[in-house]
């Protein structure tokens, strides 16, 4: 079910919502029923899918349980394996069969669709695991465990919650103190993930699609390579429209997941911009790849292979392609000449550091985006004809870039807007929920793009 | 508030002043929802009633007005309006033809119902329409083919975006979980204003609209390769085998006209090649569905002819100007007064 649907605003949030308000008396009944509309949301999508994720489910927790009980760290590592080989077959398998075939080793392709979120509750298994493993994980109740990968407004794409910040939160009352205050401020996260959907993302989607299409046949002319420059700002807008709905989501039902988007375009640096787009990834790559690659303890030459190393596995983690590798690549590569640059040279000015993040950021989502190197060459190549005034979707790629340039993270817009009770906020935000679902009827509206990593 | 609100609440253990901050947060979440409520059932309920393309559905206008520019949208009310009598059916080929042209010429009162961007199947579903609200007098019904019929595999295959079908034809409650996007507010806004007589229709009630098509360099066209190969040897038309069943369930006393549409010369097969064959059986799969009713008439402009090798009446390679398009309603025009297929 998509955020951005009738079926998931108009009839599976109000009636997950009421459900949940029902049943918030009942402390025994809270997560039950929370997991039961997981399962639901997530089963409608393709209920094919649903018995991968509830074997997912009990084969974690059961192995969690069987290590908690004989200690043994070879029942962790056969987790993690089984969790990324599963991942890998249904996400790698014609990817390395393309390499093999390729190298010329026959290999055929199966035809698997890639279940819903496999690569978000992956990496949810993994981190549990991983931190039982260290010690700092206890074991939780099944329900407990089952919320933690299936909770609805978070198993499909993110954020990325660590089980310490979300666990103890499921199955605490809703209508605690401080509930109404709380469900304000879900309710503008949820408004404002929808307009940087529908208002920003998808017109942007609309410009830049027949340009990428056109890259993959040939050279693009007329400068339209200048439009497809737009798409750092639609995944942007995408992704950070679905984190914001995801949290205010949650924040209704009285949990709190943590910030995903922390306004990447105004970064000074590229360090900074990481710390700042998708955030909850990039501490998920910072602490459970690129710190056991030995990160910065072991000299400088082990400190750049492991944040290559690290970007590569993220930009692999996003598709299966070798686009996707040369874009983590690019990424560890920029942050390891930031890395030499401070140890040698003093910083530059904030605005040149915030002129070649948001260059070097925006040039290099194009190869992420291409489809092949060829594609994104064209591309690039096509970024040395001037684009003409009157550029199809021009007007859609400014508006974008200008709010992501200008605005502070939704986050603080939210804060802003939820200081004190106003009543003209509420009304506004009614007229802008009102927008959203009439343009929501346009079947243009283009899926989440981070539905298909 | 009063004085007795205003006092601690030992249930939640919360201060006055929480208990107020809270009261204050629940007017917020009511001034949301309520805002929400009522302005979302406002402008849905409006459109509905509106009925900005005219379907007849859930409004008390019956009248059919053309308040939209989208050929998609605007010609679900087009085909059930009473006012014609007769159809042009098909896709951006048949489009530009001129209803008048060819009403003037023959007596009927023509709508123009061809869509650009539509498969056969979405040119049936309008056709279906048409003879639904005009099934209780004679009528005219012109099929313009192009290569689309021709083509092998499933005929709904390769759709450019999804047609609305559920304008022409869908239970109810398909056609209101549908209604509400912006084409449809902007529409049903501006029929208002048609209806209040403030703005002119964006479109001819007959549902014809001038095609300013970007004309392709002409060396573009010069340079097209002929096709040669068979893409199908098997010589089989799903999409004609459609069109069949669906003339087979017309009335005995329905006029019919089929037209194959003109494309640029260069669009055309190689003389004697494998894709010439598959070509002429497809003409002649059609003429035989033709030829198994009364009242048909039969043009075939798929050939290499005047207009056809004349690229000053392309705007690309198969889009013709409006001056050629004319021409091709006179051609229909004539073949319908060959068979005597005019209005008495």
């Amino acid at each position: 079910m998509l955020f951005n649907s009738y079926a998931f605003l108009l009839v599976f949030l109000p009636a997950a919502i009421a459900i949940a308000s029902v049943v918030d008396r009942y402390p025994n009944r809270r997560r039950p029923v929370l997991i039961a509309l997981s399962l639901i949301f997530y089963a409608y999508w393709d209920v094919r899918f649903l018995p991968l994720m509830v074997v997912s489910i009990l084969a974690n927790w059961y192995l969690a349980k069987a290590y908690a009980a004989i200690r043994s760290g070879a029942l962790i590592a056969a987790g993690i394996v089984g969790n990324l080989a599963v991942l890998g077959f249904f996400k790698y398998t014609n990817f390395l069969a393309d390499n093999f075939a390729a190298l010329g080793i026959p290999a055929g392709h199966i035809d698997v669709a890639l279940p819903l979120g496999i690569s978000f509750f992956t990496f949810h298994h993994v981190m549990y695991l991983v931190d039982l493993r260290g010690g700092r994980a206890p074991l939780y109740s099944l329900d407990r465990y089952a919320l933690y990968i299936c909770y609805f407004p978070q198993a499909i794409s993110g954020p990325l919650a660590r089980w310490s910040e979300v666990m103890d939160q499921f199955g605490q009352q809703m209508f605690r103190p401080g509930w109404e205050e709380r469900c304000a401020f879900g309710v503008t996260l949820i408004v404002l993930g929808l307009l940087q959907k529908v208002l920003l993302a998808d017109p942007v989607g609309a410009a830049v699609e027949p340009v990428f299409a056109e890259a993959l046949k040939g050279p693009v002319i007329d400068g339209k390579s200048w439009i497809a420059l737009g798409f750092a700002f639609q995944l942007f807008f995408d992704f950070s429209g679905y984190s914001d709905i995801a949290i205010g989501t949650a924040l209704i039902l009285g949990v709190k997941l943590p910030q995903n988007f922390d306004a990447p375009f105004r970064a000074t640096s590229i360090r900074d911009f990481w710390r700042r787009w998708h955030m909850t990834l990039s501490r998920f790559l910072r602490d459970y790849i690129y710190i056991p690659l030995g990160g910065n303890r072991f000299g400088l030459s082990r400190q750049i292979a492991a944040l290559l190393a690290t970007m590569a596995l993220g930009g692999l983690w996003h598709g299966a392609g070798w686009t996707f590798v040369i874009w983590g690549v690019l990424q560890g590569l920029a942050i390891a000449c930031a890395v030499l640059w401070r140890r040698t040279l003093p910083g530059p000015p904030a605005l040149v550091g915030w002129a070649a993040t948001a260059i070097f950021s925006i040039l290099s989502f194009v190869i992420f985006r291409a489809g092949s190197i060829e594609a994104a060459w064209h591309i690039y190549e096509g970024l040395m004809i001037l684009p003409q005034y009157r550029l199809e979707g021009r007007n859609a790629v400014l508006a974008a870039a200008a709010c992501a340039f200008l605005l502070p993270p939704t986050y603080e817009i939210c804060r802003r807007l939820t200081a004190t009770p106003q009543l003209a906020v509420p009304a506004g935000l009614g007229v802008a929920m009102v927008a959203v679902l009439v343009a929501l009827g346009e079947s243009q509206s283009y899926q989440f793009i981070y539905f298909q990593f | 508030m009063t004085l007795a609100t205003a006092q601690t609440d030992p249930a939640a253990g919360t201060s006055s002043t929480e208990a107020r901050e809270a009261l204050r947060w629940r007017r917020w979440l009511a001034a949301f929802l309520l805002t929400t409520g009522l302005l979302g059932t406002f402008v849905y309920a409006g459109v509905v009633l509106v009925d900005p393309f005219s379907t007849g559905r859930f409004t008390l206008m019956q009248g059919v007005d053309v308040a939209s520019r989208n050929a998609r949208l605007l010609k679900g009310g087009v085909a059930r309006d009473p006012r014609f009598d007769a159809a042009v059916f098909g896709s951006s080929t048949g489009f530009p033809l001129d209803p008048r042209r060819i009403g003037n010429g023959t007596g009927w009162a023509v709508a123009q119902l061809a869509i650009p961007a539509s498969l056969p199947p979405s040119q049936l579903l309008v056709a279906r329409t048409f003879q639904r609200y005009h099934s209780n007098r004679a009528n005219l019904q012109i099929y313009t083919l192009d290569e689309l019929w021709c083509r092998p595999g499933d005929p709904a295959a390769g759709a450019w975006g999804a047609f609305p079908e559920w304008v022409y034809e869908s239970p109810d409650r398909e056609y209101l979980s549908r209604i509400l996007f912006p084409e449809a507010l902007t529409a049903a806004a501006r029929r208002l204003v048609i209806r209040a007589g403030l703005m002119e229709a964006p479109a001819r009630a007959d549902g014809f609209m001038t095609t300013n098509l970007t004309p392709v360099p002409r060396t573009k066209l010069a340079a097209l390769v002929r096709p040669s190969a068979n893409p199908a040897p098997d010589n089989r038309f799903p999409a004609l085998e459609l069109l069949a069943a669906h003339i087979a369930a017309l009335p005995a006393d329905s006029r019919l006209a089929f037209a194959f549409m003109p494309p640029y010369v260069n669009m055309l097969p190689v003389a004697g090649s494998p894709a010439e064959a598959r070509l002429q059986a497809c003409k002649a799969r059609a003429r035989e569905i033709a030829g198994l009713r009364p009242n048909t008439a039969w043009l075939d402009l798929m050939t290499e002819n005047a207009l056809t090798t004349n690229a000053m009446n392309y705007y690309d390679e198969v889009h013709t100007t409006p001056a050629a398009a004319d021409e091709i309603a006179a051609a229909i025009v004539g073949v319908l007064k060959e068979k005597d297929l005019v209005k008495r």
